[in-house]
Order: C-alpha cells, then sequence, then structure tokens
C-alpha cells in the first residue's frame, strides 16, 4: 500500500463514503459541479464516431463477417474434398479394378501387405487345372524394388498396382473375390504354364517375406504380426495343405515336399498334418 | 450512431473530470478523454456485455491513465498550477467564495493522494462503481480496493477537519 498512515483505518468512514453520506462526497460533488469537459471535445469525439462508422460501413466484409460465416464455408470445404476424393476413386479404374479384384497377376502385389490372407487364396484358385492362357512371366524385379521409397515413389502402372492391391481386402474376403476373377481351367498337360505359375506363387509366397525384412517400416511391424495371428490365415493354411495333398494325389511328389517345406517355414507353429508327415520327414 | 451518442452524453462529464483529476493536466486529459471514446468506437463490434457499460469505459481510461503515468513517470506530488474551479453562478458572493475555497482545498489533498488511492475515490465519486467493480477496472481484489479508499478518505478527513467533523 502507498503511503504511510497514521490513523487507522475507519470503516465507518468507508461506508458512509461508500452510501454517498460522507461529506467527502458531498464536497466533490460540489466541486465537481460546475466541471464538465469542454464543449470542443463533444464535437472532435462525435465527429470521429460518425466517421468511423461511415467508414465502416463503407468497408467490405471484414474479418468478423468472415467469422460468422465459417461454419457454412467449413461444411462448403468438407462437402467439396469429399466429393472429389470420392470422385477420384470411382474415375481412377486400374487402381480401384486391382483394389476389388485379385487376379493372378495382381496376386503379388496383394500379398505384399497380406501374404498368409492373400497369397494363399490365390494360390487356391489357381491350383485348379492349369489355365488357358499366355504364360505368365514371373514377378519382375522393380515389383519388389531394393527400396521401399523407390516402391512408393515410383509412377508406373505396377507400381500404383500395387499400391492398389495392398489395400484390396485381406482374407476370406480376397479370397472370395478372387475365385471368381479365376481364368478357366485348362489341360494339365501345358507344362510350361504351369511352371510359370509354380515359380510365380514361390515368388509371392516369399515376397512378403522379403518385404517384411527390406521395407516394413518399424512403425507397421506389429500391424503385420497381428495380421500373421489374425483367423484368416488358419484358412490360408488349410487351403495350402489342401493343394499340397492335390500335388501329391497327382503324383508330384517333389512339388509338393517343396510345398509342404514352404509352408512349414510360413506356419513353423502349426503341426503338419499325419497323412504329410511322411513329406516332411 | 445515436446509442453512441446518448452513452456519449451520459458519461462525457465524470469521464473527463476522472481524467483531469488523474492526469493532472488539461491537456493530457484533452488527448486522453479522445482516446477512451475512440477505443469505445473502435470495440463497438466486440464489445460483450460481461460487465456494466461503465465498468468498462473506466477500465479504458484507467489503462489509458496507466499508459500516461508510466510516459510521464509521473510522480505523486501536488498539483503545482491547481485548476481554478468556477463556483455555481445560483450562489451568494460570500458563499461561492468559500465554496470555492472548500473545493480548492478538496483538489489539493486529493492531488496530494498517491494516485492508486485518488483513482479508487474518482472511480467510485465519478464512475460511481462499487468496490467489486472499481477492482475490475484496476485489476486489483475488492480488498485492495477497499483498503486504499480508507486511506484516501482518512487522508481527506484530516485535511478537511474543520469542515468534516
Amino acid at each position: 500500500m502507498s503511503g504511510p498512515e497514521r490513523h487507522a483505518p475507519d470503516d465507518k468512514l468507508l461506508e458512509d463514503f461508500l452510501e454517498g453520506r460522507s461529506p467527502a462526497s458531498r464536497a466533490w460533488r460540489e466541486a465537481a459541479r460546475g466541471e464538465s469537459a469542454p464543449p470542443e471535445m463533444d464535437g472532435a469525439v462525435l465527429g470521429m464516431a460518425r466517421r468511423e462508422i461511415e467508414e465502416a460501413a463503407a468497408r467490405p466484409p471484414s474479418r468478423d463477417r468472415f467469422r460468422d460465416r465459417r461454419w457454412p464455408f467449413a461444411l462448403a470445404a468438407v462437402l467439396v474434398l469429399s466429393f472429389s476424393t470420392l470422385l477420384t476413386i470411382v474415375q481412377d479404374p486400374v487402381a480401384h479394378k486391382d483394389a476389388m479384384m485379385v487376379t493372378p497377376d495382381a496376386a503379388p502385389a496383394a500379398t505384399v501387405v497380406l501374404p498368409e490372407a492373400a497369397a494363399p487364396s490365390a494360390v487356391g484358385a489357381s491350383s485348379q487345372p492349369a489355365p488357358v492362357r499366355e504364360p505368365v512371366p514371373a514377378p519382375k524385379p522393380q515389383a519388389f524394388p531394393a527400396s521401399p521409397d523407390a516402391a512408393m515413389s515410383a509412377g508406373s502402372a505396377e507400381a500404383r498396382r500395387d499400391r492398389a492391391a495392398a489395400d484390396a481386402p485381406s482374407g476370406p474376403e480376397a479370397a472370395a473375390m478372387a475365385m471368381p476373377a479365376a481364368p478357366p481351367a485348362a489341360p494339365p498337360a501345358m507344362e510350361e504354364s504351369r511352371q510359370a505359375e509354380q515359380d510365380e506363387l514361390k515368388a509371392a509366397r516369399r515376397a512378403p517375406e522379403m518385404l517384411r525384412q527390406r521395407a516394413a517400416p518399424p512403425a507397421f511391424a506389429g500391424a503385420a504380426k497381428l495380421e500373421r495371428e489374425e483367423p484368416d490365415s488358419e484358412a490360408a493354411a488349410a487351403t495350402e495343405i489342401e493343394r499340397i495333398r492335390r500335388l501329391l494325389a497327382e503324383g508330384r511328389e517333389e512339388e509338393a515336399r517343396q510345398a509342404l517345406a514352404d509352408w512349414r517355414k510360413q506356419w513353423p507353429e502349426r503341426p503338419v498334418p499325419e497323412d504329410l508327415q511322411r513329406l516332411a520327414d | 450512431m445515436a446509442a453512441f451518442e446518448t452513452l456519449y452524453r451520459r458519461h462525457k462529464d465524470p469521464l473527463w473530470r476522472y481524467l483531469l483529476r488523474g492526469a493532472e493536466d488539461r491537456e493530457a486529459c484533452n488527448e486522453m478523454f479522445q482516446d477512451v471514446w475512440s477505443s469505445v468506437v473502435r470495440s463497438r463490434t466486440s464489445w460483450e456485455p460481461r460487465a456494466r457499460f461503465t465498468t468498462w469505459l473506466y477500465t479504458l481510461a484507467h489503462n489509458r491513465l496507466v499508459d500516461y503515468y508510466r510516459l510521464r513517470t509521473l510522480a505523486t506530488a501536488p498539483l503545482e498550477e491547481a485548476e481554478d474551479v468556477a463556483g455555481p453562478e445560483h450562489e451568494s458572493p460570500d458563499a461561492a467564495a468559500r465554496n470555492a475555497q472548500l473545493r480548492q482545498r478538496l483538489l489539493d489533498t486529493l492531488a496530494q493522494l498517491p494516485h492508486e488511492q485518488r483513482e479508487a475515490f474518482l472511480l467510485k465519486e465519478e464512475g460511481g462503481l462499487s468496490l467489486e467493480e472499481i477492482g475490475q477496472a484496476t485489476g486489483v481484489g475488492r480488498e485492495t480496493v477497499k483498503s486504499r479508499l480508507r486511506y484516501a478518505l482518512a487522508k481527506l478527513r484530516q485535511e478537511l477537519s474543520d469542515v468534516w467533523p
């Protein structure tokens, strides 16, 4: 508090003052009676206010007016963005088609993200008698670039297809979608075609592991582990076992042995069925 | 504009006296007076009725006075040139002389108060603000305002003891 004080403050004095009964208040009112703002101040202040209001009226809409309309603007922006995103999805036929249909060509790409689920499904679909079609080339090196950045930055159609396929549904959904897309069966005599297909499928099974080791960012490692433990994996393992049995039934024992070895690598925690034990040994 | 003019006519004299007694300088008072009303006009769209207009007006005036004190580093010395206060015209010459003398003493005593105490007194007398509103305008608590007013009144009473029983 400012100033020394020689008298004890008087609450009664304060009460009287606050209620306007204090002699100081009366004296002050008397003193103030003759004092008022100079008339020139009236002109200056009122003129300034008039000018300010007129200028404000003549000014274009201010920031405050924008503030009043910010919610409609925000809503319109959200609608425009949503519509354009939807339009982009609908109008991008390659990405859209590849994302929705896991064809044999797209299978390797599909396994990039969902290897255990999608690849065996595709395998199951194509393990029917070999399709009548051009020999399928083995996956090109560009499909699995050494660097994940290269894969992501590649503007080619294949890279785009890979990304689209990576977004494809997983597990049974992918398998269900892949089944109708499988081409019609072909006579088993087409050895060349079958060999190419085998190569493709092997690459498809190995590709995820390669990519996981090379390219999977640490942030996705946990997600990949979870995917491995998903129930879809069980169906894929069973499908693969069925395929191995068919190979065995067709007398292609060496291929079946190899497939079983791959199967054991992929699902090491699963027991080998009894009827295939001899192949495992 | 009409609403502003109504407010202006209602508050202009008390505000002007508050600034005059706070600044102790008529020129500075006139300048601050215009500044305060200019602030009122500029802030008219952003003002929200969370407090009385009077409280808001005197808050603006207080802030302007604080700026003035900072600029001038005004000491709490008494006025060197006291304002001459004319008495009302209807008073008799003797009464007018006595009252003028009393007013002058009151103003002199008020001018001797520390500006915090003087301001609390003026906000109550000119602005008609309550203790809480004075605290709100000056940025201090209610008890601080009470304390300032007690000291100010004690000083005034001491100096005007012959007319203040």
